[in-house]
This record gives C-alpha cells, structure tokens and sequence, in this order.
C-alpha cells in the first residue's frame, strides 16, 4: 500500500528560501536586535541555534527522496521471521502470528521469542500454547529463560538457535502483509545491505487520540526523514517491520545491548563497518500506536532514553567509519529529544515578563515580526509540503507538549539514573494521566495569571499584548496534550474535530 | 481535498444570491447615508477639476501623484452623459465597490469550488472599511480593484488550463495597466506564479505566458518611459518616508479594519505572535491549498515585500491605497483559511472576525469625517521640503 506520506515530494526552492529566512532571522538575533536580559538572551540565541540545526539537518535529509536501489526479485534466502514478546496478550500475538504464516515466500520460518519468562509476565506459557496451535504451519516458541539485555537479548538469543541467513523482526502487534518477504528481500541481493526497513504505520489510529496523535508524528519521520536518510545511508532500525542479514549482525556481535533502543546502536555500529541499508517506503505491517498517555509516555520516554544514550555514550559525530552524511544524519536523530530544553526555554520567556518585566530582545516588535512570520509560516508549510500533507498541528502539539518527557530523558541520561526496558502497552488502559500533563496544566494557569498580574503592574501595553500572545501560543500548543490527560469521561464532553481520511488510512483489521 | 476546485462541491447549500444582494443593498444604504456626501480629500478635487474640464486632455495632464490614463478618459466619457460632480464620480466608484462583491464571490469559488470560500470574501470586503472608504471616494481605486479581481479570475483560469481565458486576460491586464502603474506588481506577480509552476503547463501554455509577458512588459515599459521623459514622473512620485515594519502590518490590519486611531492599530498588530497559532492551526491532516489559493497567497503578500524591499533599496513608494490591489488575494485567502479546515476554533474565528469588522466599521463610520486616512498635507509638506528635487504643477 503507498499512502500519500510515502510519495516522494521536491521542494528546493522553498527549502532554500526557508533556509535563508532562517539564517536571515538568526542574523537578526545576533546583530540587528538590542539585547535585553543577558541570560534570557542566551537562551534565547541558542534555542534558535537549535532550530537552524534541526532545519537544517531536515533539509539535508529532505533535499532529495527519490532513492533508486537495486532489487533482484527472484532472490529468495531463507528467512526466520521472529515475533517479539513481552507478556503481550495472547489476543494481539496471535493476529500477527496467522499473518506471518500466511506470507507469500518460499523459505521461511515462523518464531514466537517469548520474553514473559524473564519478563515475569504471569501469561508466558500462553505464547508456547499458541505456537502449539499453529505448530503445523511450522511456527515455534523459543522462551528465553536467562534474562539480560531486553529485547536486543531476547533477540540476540534467537539467533543462537536458529539458522536463517537472514531474519525479519516483527513487534509482536505489527500484522504483516502476504508479500512482505517478497517486497522486502530483494534489496539483499546486493551483499553490501545489511537490512531493509519498512515504516511503522499504527492500525489503530482511528482509535484514540493519543494513538491518531502518535501516528500523525510518524507521517514525517516514515515519509520524507526515513526517504532522506536512506538517500544518506544513514536510516537505522526501528525495531520493527524489518529483514536483517544475519553476515552483518555477526559482523557487529549481534544486536547491541548497551541501550534501550538497540535497533539505533546496532544500526550506528553496522554504518560504521561500512554495511548499508535500504528504506522500502510500502506500508508492509500495521500495528499498535500507545491508545493512553500513559503508554505514549512510556514509548517516548524510552526512545529519548536510548537516543541521547546513543549521543553521549557514543556519539556519531566521533565514530570511525562513518561519512560526513552519516554523522549528521545520526546526529540530527538523536539530538531531536533535546528538544526539550529549547521548548522549555521559548515557554518560558512570556512568564519572565509577566512575573519580572525581563525580556530577551528590545527591538521593536515588529521588526522581529517582519522577519519571524514569514520564516515561521514557510517552515510549517514546508513540513506540510514534506509529509504529503499528512503532518498535522495535533503532531507538533505532541512533538513540543513531550517537552517534560524529553526533559526527564535528558536528566536521567546525564546523570546515568538506571531505567528499565518497558513495552509499549498494546491496550486502552483506562486510568488517570492527569499527573502527567500537571506541568501543562500548571503552564496554563501560571500564564493568565501572569497576564492578569502584568496588566495591573503596567497597564494594557504593546509589551503586555505581545507576550500574552506568545503565552497563548503555547496553551494552545499544550491543549491537545491536556486533553489526552483527562479522563475519558472528561475528554469525551470536549470537541473534537474528526479527520477525513482518505480511503487508504482507514483502519484495516 | 482535492485540488481541482472544479471536482469540489460545496458541502451545504447557501443563499448565495439573496445574502450578496442583502449584503450589496446593506454596504449601498452604508455609503448613501454616511459616505457619498463626506468631505472631500486632495485627489479627489485633482480628479473632479479634471473631468469638470470636459476635453480629452494628453496624459501629461494627469495627476502628479497618480498616473491612471484610463481612469481620466473614463470621467471624461462620464462628463458628456452627465454633469460631473463629487458625488456622481463617487457613485462610479461605489457601483465598482458593489460589483467586486459578486466578483469576489466567483473568483473564490472558482478558485475553491466553495461557494462558502467566495461567498465570505465578499462579505468581509462588504465589511472592510478600507474597501468602504475607497468605494466610496472619487479615485481610482475602487476600479482598480474590480479589475484586479477580474484579472486574478481570468489569471485563475489560466492555472486550471482554461484556453479561452488568453485572450481576455492580456486585454484586462492592458486595462490595468492603463488604470494604475502599481498594477504592474500583480502582473509580475502572475508571471512569476506562472514561471514557479511552469511544470504544470505544456510549452504552448508558457510561450502564451512568455507572449503576455511581454507585451505587458512592452506597454508598461513605453507608458514609463513617456512619464519619466515628459512628465518626470518619478520626480513627482509621492515623497513618503520609508516604510517599517508596523507599516507592513498596518497594511493588512487596515484591509480587515479600516483606518482606526493609532492606538487601535497599535494594539491589534500588537497580537501578532497569535499569527503563528492560526499557522499552526493550519497544518491539518490532508488539507492542501489548491493551486489558486496557493496563488492568492502570493499576491496577497509578495507585492508588499517587493515594495518594501524597494523603498528601502530604491525610494519610497510604500503608500496603502497602492496595496489596494492586494486586498481582494487576501480577503480569499482569509476566506479559504477560515472556511477549508472545517475546525471548530476557525469557525469561532470567524465569527470573532466579523463581529470585530462590524464595531470597527461602525467606529469608522462614527468618525468619517475626522479620520485621517492618507496623510496627504504630510506628504505635501514632504514634497515642499524636496521641492528642489524637482519642479511639480
């Protein structure tokens, strides 16, 4: 299936212009504005620094999405299909297990890698019953009993007792496509490619609105991010949807099992030895977005976990082996969750002025805004434009509203705090998420109570306006992620603008 | 959406016809009582001293501030049916106002396939007391305007591969052309519109383009050329002072609210960060602007740039009624931004926005004859003090 995300899109000369408006504004920053607060300054200065690098790096990635790769359709190596589980509901593994049993190839064996063993999940012997029920189609259960490394372990342990030269790795929600296979391995006739990955397209994202705002922050990274990186040869694994060639993951000892998000490291270290990889865009797989915010934190929390691991343990910009692409690829990847950093600054600069009268610049609104508006307007546009018009306000919400998740990734990374390898629940689970988006909620209100105390110190001022402005901006930006907060009940009595999809988007159980 | 407007068919039915007539008898009504008998600005007496003259008299005669050939034999038409007066060549003025409304309707909906996109433009360009306040002087502007409209329509058709609309588009730019000068920016706008998705047109397409292209660039280049060499007309080009940025937002904030106090304007442009949350909110999940709409925005905003650049780079010529041809790009654009995204917020904003037009007109209409809408003595006394510049009648 080619959704409208997945078509490959040129826009240079609006990816120029942005980018001159970018550094225009930047320039401006630096030379044309008088500097008002020293510190809020520097925050300031170094949130945009942020921004032209994270534009930047987008153009880079984006510039090109046209990738033509070599595929030899009659190659047909054996294959050992692993279907990852944690405890998961027997419910969801078995969709993904009939599916997998039903792939149109010629050679291939069907693996249930049963971590609730170690995972101490009470359902673990479910998974050996139900590979017993589709033992004649050949599938087989193979329960690890010797805990370490999470799912690169349980992953890295399969590969000790089996034999294909190749495996493709499924979560254990993700249902795959009869021609998965057949799509997939034809890129492995170049002996150079150590794996294919295909996106992850959420099934259910009609279902919730964490899980249509998670799928909505997927259309850019699967649509034009995954097309330019693989341009760049710096596309890494997403721990799903994907073929590996068992040459390579020997070649790098296996899937590493020093981070949480061990399908980023392994691709790092196999770029690194020269090994290549290719981006199939065909949604091949479709599985299960978090439904709750509580699972939605869990997914995020661990994926800037194991990102920034990745930037300060090893960092892409100083690893042997890798092209200059490479390393600004990677880099651009992992530095996406400081994100969290920049966001709090911009937050907060409205509060400074409500609560202290301190701003960062004291050039003329205007003037800022001149220069501001156009260079915003263009970006949004061009993200829009990248995505095939598949990228929504409700996924940058969520993108700048994960601040705090970010954040905390960022602390605990820093400070080398332990964590632990959670799954993503692959169920609605009905319970308060209020805590989690209390800082939002605090942001909100510390805002019109700023506007209130600002008005009674200066009066109605331009100042006031402007900032009470951009202090809205960010309750608006926070709204979508209070409301996935609130309790079902609460959330079911607010508005909600339904999306027309178009034909191919709709759910397809 | 799709982005052929011609497969769009507007969701709901609306009373097309009645709420542009309700809204033309409204806005007529509006400029009969409070307008028509106003007290008259400069250009105005220029204009009806002139057509009071009776003879077709060479363009050298035209206005100092204003070169607009047409627009004088169109009075000097006029004064051999009827007696010219302020108030009769405010009324051609005032039935070009009133016809932009159904102009603007069509050219939205062909744009969109919306009836409700066309349909509100009209009604905010009703409600615009900038728009109000030109249809109702005795200036070119109003016609300008409406031919503007007309060329972006036939500009429009062009882009949705419309063959017949060659011919009549090369005859409506002459005309505007022959109107105003500044309408050169919206042809330069169309062809660089034309030129950035050349891709989307055969050969035969862009060699008529290429052919429009230059014999607008023909014409406009000779008519500069007899106004600088006989007329000195550059000499005699508003002296202002350079722009700034406030004056590039006043521009808009006056399409949609007219020429309030200072203080009025200075609080409303104040809220420009809120730009970035209609932004935003414009990133929707399959909401794509169709190519018109993607062609109103350009020429809703690049003239101002390019004049703006130019007044800083050249000299000024940064005057808002110029920008009046921008008005009708941006009214759609408003339009479609408001009505495409079928968002709860935006239909609140639209109802917000008219609400707000409504007390601003009225605030308007309150004080017609104190507002100060072009600052023409100031720039008198500007062009005195340049007087040895250049000499002016």
């Amino acid at each position: 299936m080619k959704s409208p995300f997945l078509q490959p899109v040129s826009a240079r000369r609006l990816l120029t212009i942005n980018l001159l408006l970018a550094t225009f504004y930047f320039v401006a920053l630096l030379v044309l504005f008088r500097r008002g607060n020293g510190y809020l300054y520097a925050g300031l200065v170094l949130g945009e620094v942020f921004h032209v690098w994270q534009l930047f790096t987008l153009i880079h990635a984006v510039w090109e999405t046209k990738v033509p790769h070599e595929f030899t359709s009659r190659f047909d190596a054996p294959v050992d299909i692993y279907i990852t589980v944690a405890g998961e509901p027997v419910s969801v593994v078995e969709k993904t297990v009939q599916a997998a049993v039903n792939i149109d190839y010629p050679n291939y064996r069907v693996f249930i890698l049963n971590d609730g063993y170690v995972a101490k999940k009470s359902n673990w012997q479910d998974m050996e019953g139900l590979a017993e029920k589709y033992q004649d189609a050949g599938v087989q259960c193979i329960t690890r009993t010797t805990p370490g490394g999470a799912k690169a372990g349980n992953i890295n342990h399969a590969l000790s007792v089996t034999t294909a030269p190749f495996v493709a790795i499924l979560d254990c929600d993700h249902i795959p496509t009869r021609d998965f296979l057949k799509r997939m391995m034809g890129y492995f006739g170049d002996a150079t490619v150590a794996f294919a990955q295909s996106p992850q397209y959420y099934r259910n994202h009609t279902k919730t609105f964490v899980a249509n705002a998670s799928w909505q922050q997927q259309t850019l990274f699967f649509g034009p991010i995954c097309r330019g990186k693989d341009r760049t040869n710096s596309l890494f694994m997403c721990g799903t949807n994907m073929v590996i060639r068992r040459a390579a993951l020997d070649a790098v000892g296996g899937m590493k099992q020093d981070s949480i998000t061990e399908d980023l490291l392994t691709s790092l270290i196999l770029h690194a030895k020269g090994w290549r990889s290719v981006y199939v865009p065909r949604i091949l797989a479709r599985g299960l977005a978090p439904e709750d915010l509580g699972s939605y934190w869990q997914q995020q929390f661990r994926w800037a976990r194991g990102s920034l691991e990745v930037l300060f343990k090893f960092n892409p910009l100083f690893l042997k082996g890798l092209s200059w692409h490479q390393r600004l690829q990677y880099l651009a990847s992992v530095t996406y969750y400081l994100t969290g950093l920049v966001v709090l600054v911009d937050a907060a600069l409205p509060l400074f002025y409500f609560y202290g009268n301190i701003i960062p610049v004291s050039a003329a609104t205007m003037s800022i805004a001149l220069i501001f508006v156009p260079y915003i307007f263009l970006t949004l546009y061009l993200l829009q434009y990248e995505s095939s018009y598949a990228f929504s306000f409700r996924a940058i919400a969520f993108s700048l509203a994960s601040w705090p998740i970010y954040l905390l990734a960022f602390v605990t990374t820093l400070f080398r705090l332990p964590t632990s390898f959670k799954v993503t629940s692959k169920e609605h689970r009905s319970a308060n998420y209020f805590g989690l988006a209390a800082i939002h909620v605090l942001y909100i209100a510390a805002t019109f109570i700023g506007i209130g105390y600002a008005m009674h110190r200066d009066g109605i001022t331009s100042s006031l306006i402007t900032n009470a402005s951009w202090g809205l901006l960010y309750v608006v930006i926070f709204a979508p992620f209070v409301r996935a907060a609130l309790s079902d009940r609460l959330a079911s009595m607010l508005p909600y603008d339904e999306l027309e999809l178009p034909a191919e988007e709709i759910v397809h159980e | 959406m799709n982005s052929d407007p011609a497969a769009n068919q507007s969701p709901k039915r609306v009373p097309v016809f009645g709420t542009l007539l309700l809204a033309a008898l409204a806005m007529a009504a509006v400029s009969v009582i409070w307008l028509l008998h106003s007290a008259r600005n400069y250009q105005e007496t220029f204009n009806l001293t002139f057509a009071a003259q009776g003879t077709l008299s060479p363009v050298s005669q035209t206005s100092p501030d204003d070169p607009m050939p047409l627009y004088f034999w169109l009075l000097h038409g006029l004064a051999h049916v009827f007696s010219p007066s302020l108030v009769s060549l405010r009324i051609v003025s005032l039935i070009c106002y009133l016809l932009l409304l159904p102009a603007l309707y069509i050219a939205g909906k062909r744009a969109t396939g919306d009836r409700r996109i066309g349909l509100l433009a009209a009604i905010l360009t009703a409600l615009s007391p900038f728009m109000l306040w030109y249809g109702n002087r005795a200036t070119v502007y109003a016609l300008l305007t409406l031919v503007t409209v007309i060329s972006q329509y036939l500009f429009v058709c062009l882009l949705q591969r419309k063959r017949w609309a060659w011919v009549p588009y090369l005859v409506v730019g002459l005309i505007g052309l022959g109107l105003h000068y500044f309408f050169a920016v919206i042809l330069l706008a169309q062809v660089l519109f034309y030129l950035v998705k050349q891709r989307e047109f055969s050969r035969r397409e862009l060699v008529y383009m290429l052919c429009c292209t230059v014999v607008f660039a023909a014409a406009f280049g000779l008519w500069m050329h007899y106004l600088a060499d006989t007329v000195h007309i550059f000499a005699k080009l508003p002296y202002t002072a350079k722009p700034s940025a406030t004056n590039a937002f006043i521009i808009y904030v006056q399409y949609l609210f007219g020429f309030q106090a200072v203080s009025t304007t200075t609080f409303v442009i104040a809220f420009w960060p809120l730009l970035v949350v209609f932004a935003l909110l414009a990133v929707q999940k399959y909401v794509r602007p169709p190519i018109a709409i993607q062609y109103y925005s350009f020429t809703a905003f690049m003239p101002l740039l390019l004049v703006f650049a130019l007044s800083w780079i050249w000299r000024p010529l940064f005057l808002s009624s110029y920008f009046i041809v921008c008005l009708p790009s941006f009214m759609l654009l408003v339009s479609w931004y408001l009505v495409a995204f079928e968002l709860r917020a935006l239909s609140w904003a639209r109802t917000l926005l008219i609400l707000l037009m409504v007390a601003m007109l009225a605030a308007e209409l309150a004080n017609v004859n104190r507002a100060v809408h072009e600052d023409y003595l100031g720039a008198q006394t500007i062009r005195l003090r340049h007087s040895d510049r250049a000499s002016f009648g």
